[in-house]
């Protein structure tokens, strides 16, 4: 009775995960320097190829509904499904984060950047591609000591977004140019903080998944 | 609630003459409970669904080692009286398999053979029994038909009162539906959910789903070999079983790793 094709499935539904897990990898990290540059041109990619993510949360929320359906999993398949139904999720808003920032990057005009700013800015960015990068690593390589590392960084990111906040906050009345760049600053840092969280969140899927606990990471 | 135990087993050990079929069975089944036992072909859950009611005393050359208590009296000593414990721990059997009798004979047959003669009291338990295994609205205006002319489903339905009228406390059910269509067996997975609250249901049952839908507890039997004893491998809550076991070869098994 052993259910060869199902496990074949299963096999491939996960390495799709892998794939839109690379995928939002490439977008987050695109987004960042789009937006660091800025860079017009990189922002557009990001925005077009946010459809692609889109469309593989659909495939993959369809297909794992369809295996529910067909062939009633238990165990550690039933999680590997209600996990990669939930990280998809997460994935496809980290997407949509990414997509945000890039639209934020494309009209951005450079001339008013303010240094201290900007080096928040990176620093966060990097971050955040750190956060995502160790996220997707987290379920490809079922890392739960990485898992637990994750909130630490999630806090750090969220620390540069405080600061932020409060030295940009000073810029919106200064003249146009300066409010518009400022504006724009503290949209794209919500967005970037907000794309951290998601991270975390992957993480306590693939804590079930692994152990079949379910445990808030904070 | 914790519920308390209607069967206690400690190191059980069984033998078909020299062929050690069961080793070391250590388990409780809990009281009010549907406890189900799964596990590939050969891995002795039949064979100890029937050590629990002593129906393998039937066997020439079968031997058990070590304890099975009923409400705590031990029932394999020398006073244990068999019939007494055949009719407190009744059985469900794979094929349907009514007396060539009519439905209401089918059911009064156990009473009466217990010692009730009294017709309007053997009325009351046959129309008690048919309705608490769900059949009474079917057949009731023909009561008088032979048991045989009824659908499978309404055979196995049938067996189930017939069990149920001579007042058992426990029902052992082996493989119940797997001669019946799915709509029966959704019928009797209905009625066994009812029956849980006056009995103490076990199950064997190769269909895993059904394990998984009907059962509180649910029980892992594997033999590594075919010329080897089998275990219990695993004994937990279904929940736990099916959704995160705790044991490498009962996640193999209920994934279809194997078996």
């Amino acid at each position: 009775m052993t259910r060869k094709t199902f496990h074949e499935e299963l096999d491939e539904l996960k390495q799709d995960v892998f794939i839109m897990g690379e995928k939002v990898e490439i977008a987050v990290k695109k987004s960042m320097e789009a937006l660091l540059k800025p860079d017009a041109v990189l922002a557009e990619e990001v925005i077009k190829e946010d459809d692609v993510i889109d469309e593989m949360n659909m495939s993959i929320e369809e297909r794992s509904l369809n295996m529910l359906a067909r062939q009633q999993p238990v165990a550690k398949d039933l999680r590997l499904i209600s996990s990669s139904l939930k990280i998809v999720i997460h994935l496809e808003r980290m997407g949509d984060y990414a997509f945000n920032v890039a639209k934020i990057a494309r009209r951005l005009k450079s001339g008013s950047e303010v240094p201290d700013i900007m080096s928040i800015m990176t620093k966060m960015a990097e971050e955040t591609n750190q956060i995502v990068v160790s996220s997707i690593k987290v379920f490809k390589e079922r890392d739960l000591e990485l898992a637990h590392a994750l909130p630490d960084m999630d806090a750090s990111i969220d620390e540069d977004f405080k600061k932020l906040i409060r030295e940009l906050g000073v810029l919106i009345s200064g003249d146009e140019d300066e409010a518009n760049w400022a504006t724009a600053m503290i949209l794209a840092s919500r967005n970037i903080e907000r794309l951290a969280d998601h991270a975390v969140d992957i993480c306590e899927q693939v804590i079930y998944l692994v152990t079949g606990e379910l445990e808030e990471l904070d | 609630m914790a519920s308390e135990n209607k069967f206690e087993i400690k190191d059980l050990d069984f033998y078909y003459s020299d062929f050690e079929a069961l080793e070391a069975i250590t388990v409780n089944i809990r009281k009010n409970t549907i406890t189900a036992f799964i596990g590939p072909s050969g891995c002795g859950k039949s064979t100890f669904l029937r050590t629990l009611n002593r129906m393998n005393d039937l066997i020439e050359g079968a031997k058990v080692e070590g304890s099975v208590t009923l409400d705590g009296t031990d029932i394999y000593t020398a006073d244990t009286d068999v019939v007494d414990l055949r009719r407190r721990v009744g059985m469900i059997f794979q094929q349907p398999n009514p007396f060539p009798l009519s439905i209401y004979e089918n059911v009064a047959y156990g009473p009466r053979i217990h010692g009730i003669k009294n017709k309007a009291k053997l009325d009351e338990i046959v129309e008690r029994s048919l309705t608490n295994a769900a059949l009474w609205k079917e057949v009731k205006d023909k009561l008088n038909q032979p048991g045989t002319d009824l659908s499978g489903g309404q055979q196995q339905r049938l067996c189930i009162s017939r069990v149920l009228a001579v007042n058992p406390e426990v029902l052992l059910m082996d493989e119940p539906c797997s001669a019946i269509d799915p709509t029966s067996t959704q019928k009797i997975e209905d009625l066994m959910d009812q029956l849980k609250e006056n009995f103490t249901i076990v199950i064997v049952t190769h269909n895993m789903q059904q394990a998984a839908r009907v059962s509180e507890y649910t029980a892992f039997f594997l033999a590594e070999d075919t010329n080897k004893p089998a275990h219990l491998i695993e004994y937990d809550l279904t929940d736990v079983i099916f959704t995160n076991p705790s044991d490498k070869r009962t996640e193999n098994y209920i994934t279809g790793r194997f078996g």
